[in-house]
């Protein structure tokens, strides 16, 4: 019997950690939709600075405010990076020159001593499961001008070992999957289909 | 004027004197000689020498090393009557290589008491009593144990490259931290994770059949894989291994493999930690063993086997009831990882084919006592009735020293009172 | 010969003897044991020939043989003792009557005989017995058959080292003979001298640095010292506060600590504005002190809240940091944790609750403004070409749209008016806003009314918080109000300059608020069993797994590199100069080993260190090596296994 996945939201202290509710129901929907993978209806969220964080390797992390972990959330964003666990982090934003990326980006860099770099565009995370050949999927928001009003070309990650450790994006996914699913009937392309390339590497890498 | 002390010691010496030389010229009676272990180095040649001596009697407080003990069995053929006595505590050393790509050596120890593992660069370890075993990552030379009166040494075999790994089931963190563990153990795994139907991540060789030369285990993570992978009875029956993890028994496919049940999922009550070895992880499939199929239980968690092992022809099967190891790697201890990482590289380098075992020229010495009856038969009493054996050499030292003390004690008195 | 010569030949032969004695005597001992037995030795033929002392001495020789031969009666001693006597000639005579070789020869033998008597005894019992006595000993203690590195197998050649910190540091210059490795701040300055000549810097990663010279190749660890970021505890304030409001002071503190020394410290803070998806951000820094290069700095300042103009809802993060004098562009400013005052809002629910839905996307349903515009001009492009039918079927699409879009300004509209949540079937009364029977305009401007007392005719400039918020939205709802009807008119002509002036309001409402068009949601319950695998999974093409590089090898190499060096070290560790140079080959090997290591495993470097440095001073390596085996392999792994190979 598999373990089912269940989709986790880091809470940390600094910010508005919660500040997209729905894209834990709206990613888990995608996964049922897509795979016979064993999948738990419902997201949970766990506090970063406690070891509970270490029970799901893969955890989604967003905000819009400043970001700055606490001793113990660095501790755990440590081993959870050390013993093969991954992180997920959004910017809320979508604004490179705004505090959370600013923020976000410096808390990472200290807690695992390792820059973000840029992550190529035909990295196998783009061919997980859907394919994306031109890399990351550029969301409405970038489209349509919001916050740094500039479509970020790249995803950023932390590898260890030539794995993803931690995934970085500017991009936003966390507005563009903000919705019920119940709406995924009324779109021609499921967006959250980048969503699934993410969890499916997450599980099988 | 001599003293009567000095006159006194001065007959003694001399008495001692020609004690020594009557002792050196009688011959040893009857042609019977007798040594012990520390003299056998003088003795032997001397014996070997002479032709009167017909009957030798050792006495072996310490075990003689092989050459001796080949010079005893010489005597033995050539018509010398050799007997032994001795206590000497049963001592075997055994090696082997563990498959797989770490190349570590198995060492086990048969002692009566503690001993000490060495190698050429010198101690390893102290083993307890009793049949131990010992994993080394490395070893320099030949393999040793030793007490304060006996060793016991064996060679080791070389390393030999190591197969692949093919792993099978549905992908979720288990296969993902299983996957994971192996290739850190420095294992090559070939890997099919299920997602979707006809939807599968796979790594390595694609579309090849599962034989001995390419692999040397198999492992099923659930009954899904089980049923997906063909060829697994074949190529376990060839000498492969399989492991079968979580529900993965329960497969049609591998039911000639198996001979235990694989029961109801079982959940770690609350408040059980993620690193408790006693769950590796939280939850288990209990196997329930069935009298008849020659399984062992390797390890016992409650009422069932938690894992389990048999032999399948020339191969070798073992079943793993924890389905969630993933959790004791990602909650558990600071050593957690390695431990997970090399608590699974033992279960596939236990059931994966193992290279040859050394030469039997490598093995000598690695039972002596053993070796030591092969040679000489079974210890006797002593060889005379009644009375302790008559020592000889032991006397002439004495006799020895007797008449230099005298001599010297004699001649400091002389000289104290200031006579010449 | 006279007199005096035959005394003289006496003591000769006799001291001659004694020495003779003394010299069988030491080795008779000394063989016992190499160092024990040596010392053992001197000793007792020190007090021997103290005992014996009177065959050096003439007077006493004399004295001796006047003994030995009693038939001299004293003619000896006589003539000794007054030469210039008148009985010279008697005394010479009776002197010259008597044998005096007898007793010396006598005497000679015994000083020879006795210790090579005892030097036989020593050879033939006492030695043979000491040496199963150490036998069995060094078999109980476990001592290596292969005892390595003997004395002078590898010492050869003189290295002095001159290491300089960098110039930020500060720090004195230190000098080192013969190190094996050096270890100092990156960017130290680092000069050798001696048999090797060669000048450098400290790099950032440990490297084994090969010296050439005239004595050979001499290796050096180089261990770089990492400058460390400065360590910064914020004290006050303690923990994380609301404030209830936000005024008065906060006193701040925290203590700054550095390896060498900090040139700045000051309090960092955010002030984040705004909620939902609409903030603003400041930034400030409070308190800034120069360090002075000092290693401790104590930072102290009262952070007045009037000057933040904090309002309900803002959140003020704050935190301690401080510089040190590192140079190099990647050095970190150390920062302490972060504090959190936050100014709570009077009400929780501040959140926009409207139903929510995706992005905008082309396609059938929700496209965005911009997109109906797009739609619509291109059918004005082709209206020429459209039957009147035709443009009916065209436009009523776009109509319906932009319905859509505008009863979702609408909801937002009164949400923020009414301050109550809204869903189509919710059974409440929404106001007379969502009728479609009233003019749009008329119908939000009653239920602004309604909610916020504002007259209907109330000018601009004295607009009430509420409706001046929430004009652009307003203007948008009436422009989209407007495009539609002309478009359920099918005249889409007519119906984009309100489209533009509705995308336009948009925009000017997104520019002051961040405006998006979801909100909150009630929990989501997901029926798997409708759900499953309902995806279109056509393009679905999944990657191959990549296999990742394992450890292994890395320690696999390491293990053969210690083996290499072992074989190189028990070949022969005595003696000839192959086996110097294969004893200075291992040495070397095990210098690279060690570098490799370092950062990885501190106690194998450490213990390779030792081993170093025994074989470099000629001690017996073999405890050290086998302390940087069991760092290397770990400890033997006891456990349970089966005779088939099975193990864990």
């Amino acid at each position: 019997m598999v373990t089912e996945f269940v989709f986790a939201t880091a809470q940390y202290e600094s910010g508005d950690w919660d500040s997209a509710p729905l894209v834990g129901p709206n990613l888990i929907d995608s996964l049922i939709r897509y795979t016979s993978l064993r999948v738990s209806t419902s997201p949970v969220t766990v506090p970063l600075s406690s070891s509970d964080c270490l029970r799901y390797p893969l955890l989604y992390m967003t905000g819009h405010l400043p970001v700055r972990f606490t001793q113990a959330e660095r501790a755990n964003l440590r081993e959870l990076v050390k013993r093969g666990g991954m992180l997920f982090c959004d910017d809320h934003n979508h604004d490179i020159d705004g505090v959370f990326h600013r923020t976000a980006t410096e808390e990472l860099r200290r807690s695992l001593g390792a820059p973000l770099v840029n992550l190529p565009n035909n990295h196998e995370l783009y061919r997980t499961v859907f394919p994306f050949p031109d890399g990351p999927p550029t969301t409405s928001h970038e489209l349509n001008g919001w916050g740094d009003n500039l479509v970020h070309e790249h995803l950023q990650a932390i590898t260890v070992n030539g794995r993803i450790a931690v995934l970085y994006s500017n991009k936003d996914y966390s507005s563009e999957w903000s919705y019920h699913p119940q709406s995924k009937q009324f779109m021609s392309t499921d967006n959250t289909r980048f969503g699934v390339n993410i969890i499916v590497y997450a599980l099988t890498r | 004027m001599r003293s009567r002390a000095e006159l006194l010691l001065r007959l003694i010496g001399i008495a001692a004197i020609l004690a020594w030389v009557a002792l050196a010229l009688v011959p040893r009676g009857g042609g019977h000689a007798v040594g012990a272990v520390a003299s056998l180095g003088s003795d032997l040649p001397r014996w070997t020498r002479d032709p009167g001596v017909r009957t030798v009697h050792v006495q072996l407080d310490t075990l003689p090393d092989a050459a001796t003990a080949s010079w005893l069995a010489a005597l033995r053929r050539a018509g010398v009557a050799v007997t032994w006595e001795g206590d000497v505590a049963p001592l075997a050393v055994e090696t082997w290589r563990a498959a797989g790509p770490s190349g570590e050596v198995v060492v086990l120890a048969t002692a009566g008491g503690d001993v000490v593992l060495r190698d050429a660069l010198g101690a390893l370890d102290t083993l307890r009593g009793g049949e131990t075993s010992v994993r080394l990552a490395s070893v320099e030379g030949d393999i040793a144990i030793t007490t304060a009166t006996q060793s016991a040494r064996t060679g080791t075999a070389p390393a030999r490259a190591s197969k692949a790994v093919y792993v099978a089931g549905a992908a979720g963190w288990e296969g993902k931290f299983l996957v994971a563990a192996l290739e850190e153990a420095g294992w090559r795994v070939d890997a099919r994770l299920f997602v979707a139907p006809g939807k599968d991540v796979v790594q390595g060789r694609t579309g090849v059949a599962l034989d001995t030369a390419g692999y040397s285990a198999v492992i099923l993570l659930d009954s899904a894989a089980a049923e997906a992978v063909r060829g697994v009875e074949g190529f376990v029956r060839s000498g492969g291994g399989a492991v079968l993890a979580g529900t993965a028994s329960r497969g049609r496919r591998v039911a000639p493999l198996v001979a235990w049940r694989a029961g109801a999922r079982v959940v770690a009550p609350l408040g059980t930690m993620g690193g408790d070895t006693a769950w590796r992880g939280l939850s288990r499939v209990p196997l329930t063993l069935s009298s008849a199929g020659g399984a062992l239980p390797l390890e016992v968690r409650g009422s069932a086997a938690a894992v389990a092992a048999r032999r399948h022809h020339a191969g070798r099967v073992a079943a793993v009831g924890y389905d969630e190891t993933w959790r004791w790697r990602m909650t558990g201890g600071p050593s957690s990882v390695a431990e997970h990482r090399a608590w699974w590289a033992g279960i596939v380098s236990s059931v994966a084919a193992r290279p040859a075992a050394i030469g039997e020229e490598t093995r000598t010495g690695a039972a002596p006592v053993a070796a030591l009856h092969e040679i000489l038969g079974p210890p006797t009493g002593t060889a005379f009735s009644g009375g302790a054996p008559f020592p000889r050499d032991a006397l002439a030292n004495l006799l020895g020293l007797l008449a230099l003390a005298a001599l010297l004690g004699e001649w400091l008195l002389r000289r104290t009172r200031g006579a010449r | 010969m006279s007199v005096a010569q035959r005394v003289q030949l006496s003591r000769a032969v006799l001291s001659v003897s004694a020495l003779a004695g003394a010299v069988i005597a030491w080795v008779a001992f000394a063989q016992l044991h190499p160092v024990y037995g040596a010392i053992g030795a001197t000793v007792i033929v020190a007090a021997l020939l103290w005992r014996f002392r009177g065959v050096f001495s003439r007077r006493s020789v004399v004295l001796w043989l006047e003994e030995r031969v009693p038939r001299l009666r004293f003619a000896l001693a006589s003539l000794e003792d007054a030469p210039n006597t008148p009985f010279r000639p008697a005394l010479e005579g009776i002197v010259a009557r008597e044998r005096l070789s007898r007793p010396v020869t006598l005497a000679a033998l015994q000083l020879v005989g006795i210790p090579l008597l005892l030097l036989l005894v020593m050879q033939i019992a006492v030695r043979p017995m000491v040496e199963r006595v150490v036998a069995a000993g060094d078999r109980a203690r476990g001592t290596g058959s292969h005892p390595t590195g003997r004395p002078g197998a590898v010492r050869d050649g003189q290295l002095e080292a001159r290491v300089t910190p960098p110039s930020y540091a500060g720090g004195r210059a230190a000098s080192l003979t013969n190190p094996v490795s050096i270890a100092a701040l990156v960017g130290s300055s680092i000069r050798f001298t001696g048999d090797w000549t060669e000048s450098g810097t400290m790099p950032a990663r440990p490297v084994a640095l090969r010296l050439e010279g005239p004595r050979g190749t001499r290796v050096v660890a180089l261990e770089p010292r990492e400058d460390s970021t400065p360590r910064v505890v914020l004290e006050l304030p303690a923990r994380d506060s609301v404030l209830a409001s936000p005024t008065g002071t906060i006193a701040l503190a925290a203590q700054a600590r550095d390896d060498i020394g900090l040139t700045a410290g000051w309090f960092e803070l955010i002030v984040s504005s705004g909620s939902g998806e609409s903030f603003t951000f400041r930034n400030a820094v409070l308190g800034r002190v120069s360090g002075g290069n000092a290693r401790s700095l104590r930072l102290a300042t009262v952070l007045r809240l009037d000057s933040l103009g904090l309002t309900p809802g803002d959140v003020v993060h704050l935190r301690a940091v401080a510089r040190d004098a590192n140079p190099a562009a990647d050095a970190e400013a150390g920062s302490s944790e972060t504090r959190t005052l936050r100014v709570p809002r009077p009400g929780e629910n501040d959140s926009v609750n409207v139903f929510p839905a995706p992005p905008p996307e082309t396609g059938q349903s929700e496209v965005s403004q911009r997109m109906l515009i797009i739609l619509t001009e291109r059918i004005v492009a082709r209206m020429h070409r459209l039957s009147s039918d035709g443009l009916q079927r065209e436009t009523a699409p776009i109509a319906r749209d932009q319905g859509r879009l505008r009863k979702r300004v609408g909801e937002i509209i009164f949400s923020r008016l009414t301050g109550e949540e809204h869903s189509e079937d919710d059974g409440h009364d929404h106001g007379l806003a969502m009728q479609d029977t009233l003019s749009p305009g008329e119908a939000l401007l009653r239920a602004a009314d309604a909610a916020t007392n504002v007259g209907a005719g109330h000018s601009h400039g004295d607009e009430g918080p509420v409706v001046a918020v929430n004009r652009p939205l307003l203007e948008a709802f009436n422009a989209m109000w407007d495009a539609e009807r002309e478009l359920n008119v099918a005249a889409p002509r007519r119906a984009l300059p309100h489209m533009r002036a509705a995308l336009e309001a948009i925009q000017r409402a997104r520019a002051a608020e961040r405006l998006y068009l979801r909100g909150a949601m009630p929990r989501v319950l997901i029926d798997e069993a409708r759900v499953r695998l309902a995806g279109k999974r056509d393009d679905m093409d999944l990657a191959r797994r990549s296999a990742r590089p394992s450890a292994l090898q890395a320690e696999l190499a390491r293990r053969a590199r210690f083996s290499a060096a072992l074989e190189l070290l028990h070949a022969d560790p005595t003696g000839t100069s192959d086996a110097a140079s294969g004893a200075r080959a291992a040495v070397d090997s095990l210098m690279i080993l060690r570098v490799d290591v370092l950062g990885e495993n501190e106690a194998l470097a450490s213990a390779l260190s030792q081993a170093i440095t025994d074989l470099r001073s000629g001690r017996d390596a073999t405890a050290s090596l086998i302390a940087a085996r069991r760092a290397l392999d770990g400890a033997p792994r006891q456990g349970r296994e089966l005779r088939w190979g099975g193990g864990w």
